[in-house]
């Protein structure tokens, strides 16, 4: 077992002053309880930074009373959706990645979405999913006129609802600093290397099972490599039935270091992992 | 006239005019005379003679229709046991079917997990079913058939062998239900294991003999009551089942039976008993074992059929812990019936050890005289009697003894012994506490083994009865151990054969083939290959290797089948099919669940249920619509003793459907994609396949070790695919138009009858539409006696063929898994688990204790964790209003009960300040401390503090509450706000505090500790968002304008409903293609 780099286990930190401050909007036809950012961030997933006390128009204009206001909240329970919806939430996390990217407007985005491999084993269509990651206050929605551009408040200062509705031509989405937050904490690459090191004995199998599965295949060639397997008893008492092969397929999905798309393979963060391993073995 | 009137003047007024005329001189003229009100039309009223399935006792009930519309239900006066008795649940289930809370149509979440977000689009049939099924096949595809898992029970849309046999035919071994190891699986398994007859439940219909004789009807045809002395332990019929075996306890008492009852709480039946034992819940083993010292003492037991009928004389080998046989002591000996081994006794004629073959007493009795509380050497080790094992244990439990640790005075328990013992004849009936807690197998065991002592056992007037007869020149009586007592062949596998000889078990095993050969009449699962997959499904299902009780209903246990769902292994059920009832407010430690299944734990949950509870607001992701048995389309009927009911649905709302549809449906869809994915030369993994790893030494526990078997040829459904349904609606009412014909007064009725409108019709408007087997047929006693073919008396279908008071089963089940692991044993319970010595015990023993409060006062040697932060005991019981989880809709209920009550002494409440009608906070350890952590098992608690109101009254004993399960469907009402809703589930529910997480199990069955353990209460207040007031429930009210709910609930809309045709599903029945 090796130890991890900082590149993968440590975290830059941002200086929270320079961080955008959140600008929230209640748009009643479509995404009622939202906030919304005025700028698109590209930055990579950093480190939660330090949060001051939302100011008073922060905490008034945070729409979702049910949820608390404090922004380590919002964190935790975007961080929940993703936990409490598994069939879903390798989609939230590939949808606020891409968010990270780039900003999307609506269809794009939906269409994005549907291209992922992810996408087969939803329980939701598309606009349900970034529907869900805006109201959990993880995904932004800005406005935009018919030219492309992003509405700032200040335009809609003194317009009517009417007048907003003529001046709003579409909706774009793109990650805001919860989001962020959100990728951070849900990182694979974090969850894997806790999943590999938590018990040491399994963690050759799962090294062997991720580069196992570096081509597509079906569980059933997992199973056969697996199955009858010493390791099958690791955790076990005397006596009891070994586990299932299908364990090690469960946790790495659940960590993100696999996907499936009618056959497990490797995802792109597992991959990623997996050179930082066999690098630091050479 | 004055100004104003007083009540005087007005009734002046009153005499002297119309009374019209004198209030028009006070009120406005909005009051006019006019005639009397007519309806528009004529409206018709038809009666069916029906059964209410409010609770499990289906009391016999008269349905009344008008227009398509239930407008009446009341009691049917011929039920000879109730007799026109219909309880509050029963008076409330017009507005339980008609609740415009409904869910009437399949519906598919579009809001995340958790209630604040519920939100539903209603689906077509094609889509929900599809959907259900794509997500089972992919989490196959993706982790094995093990990957699946299915649930019922907490009440309401009654499915059981859909359960079962659902995971089964998709290759998966677990299946729960919060009751089984909870409710009943004990106490039935227990009369299986002992004597291989009916056990001493009177909440599910096994204890009938007291309610013999009490109608005029059975009273005009010279039937009469037998029943003198009943001993009713943690049983509380007159709560429980108000209208049937309340009623009759009611009539019961009245004819001068006596009745002892053992109860913490003060119910009707202890109000009136004629002696009452407030036992400290938890502490029955040791009363138990204080009647036990003091019959065996004083020789009270029936010396005849203790010798010559129970195993009680049975020398014991001090090492096996199994009776010596005679073959084992006395070389050369040939037993005379090969089925059935002679054992050793002590001999008081000849004064030594002798053989002690089955027999007939008459002759025995001449030879032998075996001692019944005795110890002698055997082969050189100190042995002895079952009788002498069950004395030491009782020995410490003097009644001085018994009354410090079960807080029921001594003289009262003295008293209760002679009135059971010295009766002519006296039977037990014990009740669901005792599943409840750790001595879940020692409780059935030790008042079993009394009444079997007692020889109160197939008489008139006992308990332990019988209604079916022993065929006289019939064989030696044989019981199937391979689930449900093998009532269903062997679908659920191989098991033994007892009464058979081992040889002939072997033979039955080699008669098998191996393969499935079409041209060959044997049905395609009667084949090793699958009968041994199903055996492996058995010893797989999660928890079997410590609580092998679970077997006799093929049960997962629970815990652990959380557990596998918290941390993924040994298995990681991904997809769940629920089937019945509000799992948050059912299940032990709800808590733990909620996290478990919030946290992630769960891919996809599909729900069927009348109507959303907590379970499915909160996390169903797909529900179908289940019928009230008000709908029902399948045919069904139910008995009351000796008469059977016809149960006919008469109405039909939306598109609900029978609780058979959504499981096999989609089971067949599931099964289409598994086999197309097989035919395209894919490999599906069966859980089952697994050979075992790092056993060095026998093959334990696995059919496939070596993987010799060929699974690639079996296909979908496997086995019998889901049983528990007619595969069409045509099937059921054919098989149930020709039952009823087959009664006399029926048949003519049911002439040219084949379907249900032909039934509905012969059935309108006839309240004698029911069927009676004659007592004579039906009141049958001493089965046990009637001469079998070799002569004997024909026993009991046990290893002895005899009352086997000495649980030897239970013995041999901890350490192989035998009769049911059979013919590949199991590994054994791990001894950290058994409480007699590493084994299981085979008699009434007394455990330890896992939270004890600090109470009691000599806690050494049982209490583990004696408990200063919880000092009182907590139990429950049933109310009057509610089954399980149901009808907390219902508004008329709830108007009368809307909250839990908790009930406090006097004594107590004052130490605590509290005063009746306050609102008190209940904590445990499962609301206290660290949070439980799944994967160190570290930390207890899993959820906030209840509460419920106070009742403050004599009804339970100092330093005992009482409180029963509640759940509150206004707090995710469609009238709360969005942001304000919670599930329900936590606020009233008394199963948030209950142990299931670090609890001592009980060793045979695993059931968890919903009794009996230690809880601390404090003033508080009312949880914001429960409704206690009468108007509050207008919500609730169904009324010809609200069975309509705002869109996004998808219920159904307007009166038009009320009508609507029954759904059609014409599929094929399912193939029973045994996998091939």
């Amino acid at each position: 077992m090796q130890d991890f780099p900082d590149s993968i286990r440590g975290h830059t930190t941002q200086d929270a002053t320079s961080r955008p401050k959140a600008a929230t909007r209640a748009k009643e036809n479509l995404h009622p309880e939202l906030t919304t950012d005025t700028g698109a961030s590209t930055q990579e997933p950093t480190h939660m930074p330090a949060h001051d006390t939302p100011s008073p128009e922060e905490a008034r204009l945070d729409i979702r009373d049910h949820v608390a206001n404090s922004y380590e909240q919002k964190v935790e329970h975007a961080c929940h959706l993703l936990l409490a919806n598994p069939l879903n939430r390798p989609l939230l996390y590939r949808t606020l990645k891409a968010a990270a990217t780039q900003t999307w407007t609506l269809h794009e985005l939906e269409s994005y979405i549907q291209s992922c491999p992810e996408f087969t084993s939803a329980t939701q269509p598309p606009y349900f999913i970034i529907k869900w990651l805006a109201d959990a206050d993880a995904l932004g929605i800005l406005e935009m006129d018919a030219q492309g551009s992003v509405i700032e408040p200040a335009r809609l200062e003194g317009l009517s609802e009417d007048e907003m509705d003529d001046l709003i031509d579409d909706y774009s989405f793109a990650i805001n600093d919860v989001g962020r937050d959100v990728l951070v904490a849900m990182e694979p690459k974090h969850r894997l290397m806790e999943l590999m090191h938590i018990i040491p004995e399994r963690y050759d199998t799962y090294k062997e099972v991720l580069e196992f599965l570096s081509e597509k295949r079906p569980y059933s060639d997992v199973d056969k490599l697996l199955r009858g397997r010493e390791i099958l008893m690791s955790g076990r008492e005397p006596g009891d039935h070994p586990m299932q092969p299908s364990v090690f397929i469960d946790k790495l999905s659940a960590a993100g270091g696999i996907v499936w798309d009618d056959g497990w393979q490797i995802s792109k963060e597992g991959k990623e992992l997996l050179e930082v391993i066999n690098e630091i073995a050479r | 006239m004055q100004a104003t009137l007083t009540r005087r003047s007005f009734v002046k007024a009153m005499a002297a005019v119309g009374a019209a005329t004198a209030v028009s001189t006070s009120y406005s003229s909005a009051l006019s005379t006019t005639d009397k009100a007519w309806a528009a039309t004529d409206s018709e009223r038809t009666m069916y003679v029906s059964c209410c399935h409010g609770c499990i006792q289906v009391c016999p009930c008269k349905v009344y229709v008008e227009n398509g519309v239930v407008v009446k239900i009341e009691g049917h006066p011929d039920g000879p046991t109730s007799q026109g008795s219909l309880c509050l649940k029963g008076l409330n289930q017009i507005h339980t079917c008609y609740s415009p809370r409904r869910v009437l149509y399949p519906l598919k979440r579009t809001g995340e997990r958790g209630v604040k977000d519920a939100k539903w689009e209603r689906i077509s049939w094609d889509e929900a079913v599809e959907l259900a099924a794509s997500k089972i096949f992919e989490a196959i595809k993706k982790e094995g058939t093990y990957s699946f898992m299915v649930s019922v029970g907490g009440g309401g849309s009654y499915s059981f062998m859909q359960a079962m046999t659902l995971p089964m035919a998709l290759g998966s071994p677990t299946v729960f239900e919060p009751g089984c190891a909870q409710c009943y699986l004990p106490r039935n398994a227990a009369a299986a294991y002992m004597y291989a007859g009916a056990d001493q439940s009177i909440a599910d219909c096994a204890v009938l003999e007291p309610f013999k004789g009490l109608a005029p009807k059975e009273i005009a045809k010279g039937v009469k009551p037998d029943t003198k002395v009943l001993v009713l332990w943690a049983a509380q019929p007159s709560v429980s089942q108000t209208a049937q075996s309340g009623r009759g306890m009611a009539e019961l008492r009245a004819i001068g039976c006596k009745t002892i009852v053992v109860d913490p709480n003060f119910s009707p039946d202890a109000v009136k008993a004629t002696i009452h034992l407030p036992v400290r819940p938890g502490s029955d083993a040791a009363l138990i074992l204080s009647w036990y010292r003091v019959i065996l003492d004083e020789e009270l037991y029936d010396k005849d059929f203790c010798r010559f009928f129970t195993n009680i004389p049975f020398l014991i080998n001090p090492d096996t812990k199994l009776p010596w046989t005679a073959a084992e002591v006395f070389d050369g000996h040939v037993d005379p019936d090969p089925s059935t081994p002679a054992y050793v006794c002590y001999d008081q004629i000849s004064k030594s050890v002798q053989p002690l073959p089955y027999g007939d007493p008459a002759v025995l009795k001449t030879q032998i005289d075996p001692a019944v509380v005795y110890e002698v050497e055997v082969k050189g080790k100190v042995s002895r009697t079952a009788g002498k094992v069950y004395r030491d244990e009782a020995d410490p439990w003097t009644l001085e003894k018994t009354e410090e640790f079960c807080w029921v005075p001594a003289d009262r328990i003295r008293e209760a012994i002679d009135l059971y013992a010295k009766a002519e004849v006296a039977g037990i009936a014990n009740g669901v506490a005792s599943d409840m807690e750790e001595t879940a197998s020692q409780v059935p065991f030790g008042l079993m083994g009394l009444d079997m002592i007692m020889g109160y056992v197939n008489k008139p007037g006992a308990t332990l009865t019988q209604n079916t007869p022993a065929a006289p020149g019939g064989p030696r009586p044989t019981h199937n151990w391979n689930g449900f007592s093998g009532m269903f062949g062997m679908i659920f596998g191989i098991g033994y054969q007892t009464g058979a000889t081992p040889e002939q078990n072997e033979a039955r095993i080699a008669a098998i083939p191996d393969e499935w050969d079409p041209s060959s009449p044997v049905p395609p699962f009667m084949t090793k290959t699958w009968l041994y997959a199903l055996n492996q499904l058995m010893i797989d299902r999660l928890g079997m290797k410590n609580h092998k009780g679970l077997y006799e209903w093929c049960h997962s246990h629970i815990p652990t089948v959380r557990e596998a769902i918290e941390t993924g292994e040994p298995f990681h059920p991904r997809v769940w099919f629920d089937m019945s009832g509000n799992k948050f407010a059912m299940l032990g430690s709800a808590g733990a669940w909620y996290n478990a299944i919030m946290n992630g734990g769960v891919d996809f949950i599909i729900c069927q249920y009348p109507m959303m509870t907590s379970f499915q607001i909160e996390c169903a992701d797909l529900m179908f619509p289940m019928e009230e048995w008000l709908e029902a389309t399948g045919a069904t009927e139910f008995g009351q003793l000796n008469y059977s009911f016809p149960c006919p649905g008469v109405i039909h709302l939306g598109e609900t459907v029978p609780n058979t549809v959504p499981p096999q449906r989609v089971c067949n869809a599931t099964a289409a994609l598994l086999n197309d994915y097989i035919e395209q030369g894919n490999k599906v993994v069966f859980g089952f396949e697994g050979a075992k790893v790092g056993v060095a030494s026998r093959n334990n526990g696995s059919y496939y070790h070596g993987n010799t078997i060929d699974t690639s040829k079996l296909r979908f459904p496997l086995g019998m695919g889901v049983m528990g349904g007619a595969n069409s609606e045509k099937e059921s009412w054919t098989a149930h138009i020709e039952k009823f014909k087959a009664f006399p007064n029926l048949a003519p009725k049911l002439e040219g009858v084949t379907d249900r409108e032909g039934m509905l019709k012969a059935m309108a408007n006839d309240p004698d539409f029911y069927g009676v087997t004659p007592p004579d047929m039906y009141w049958i006693y001493d089965q046990h006696l009637v001469p079998a073919a070799d002569g004997l008396p024909t026993g009991f279908a046990t290893e002895s063929r005899k009352c086997e008071v000495y649980v030897q089963l239970a013995i041999k089940m901890g350490r192989t898994g035998f009769p049911y692991c059979y013919p590949i044993p199991q590994e054994a319970v791990d001894p950290s688990v058994a409480t007699f010595d590493g084994d299981y015990s085979p008699i009434c023993n007394v455990p330890k204790q896992k939270e004890v409060p600090a109470s009691l006062s000599d806690p050494e040697g049982f209490a583990e964790d004696p408990s200063d932060e919880f000092p009182l005991a907590l139990t429950s019981g049933r109310v009057y209003y509610f089954h399980h989880g149901t009808m907390r809709h219902a508004p008329f209920a709830r108007e009368i009960y809307p909250v839990p009550d908790v009930r406090i002494n006097p004594e107590t409440a004052a130490k605590y300040g509290i005063a009746h009608g306050d609102w008190v906070e209940i904590s445990s350890r499962r609301t206290q401390g660290e949070p439980y952590d799944p994967v160190t098992r570290q930390g207890t608690k899993t959820a906030e503090p209840i509460r419920g109101r106070a009742y403050v009254a004599e009804v339970v004993a100092p330093n005992v509450v009482w409180m029963e399960r509640f759940w509150n469907p206004e707090c995710f009402d469609n009238s709360v706000p969005a942001e304000k809703r919670t599930g329900g589930w936590q606020e009233c529910n008394v199963n948030v505090i209950t142990n299931a997480v670090d609890c001592r199990f009980n060793e045979v069955f695993g059931s968890y500790t919903n009794r009996g353990f230690a809880v601390n209460i404090k003033k508080s207040t009312k949880p914001d968002l429960v409704w206690t007031e009468p108007k509050e429930f207008a919500p609730f009210m169904p009324n010809n304008e609200n069975q309509y709910t705002p869109a996004d609930a998808g219920v159904a809309i307007n009166n038009a409903a009320l009508l609507t045709p029954i759904v059609e599903f014409n599929d094929p029945p399912t193939t029973m293609t045994g996998g091939f």
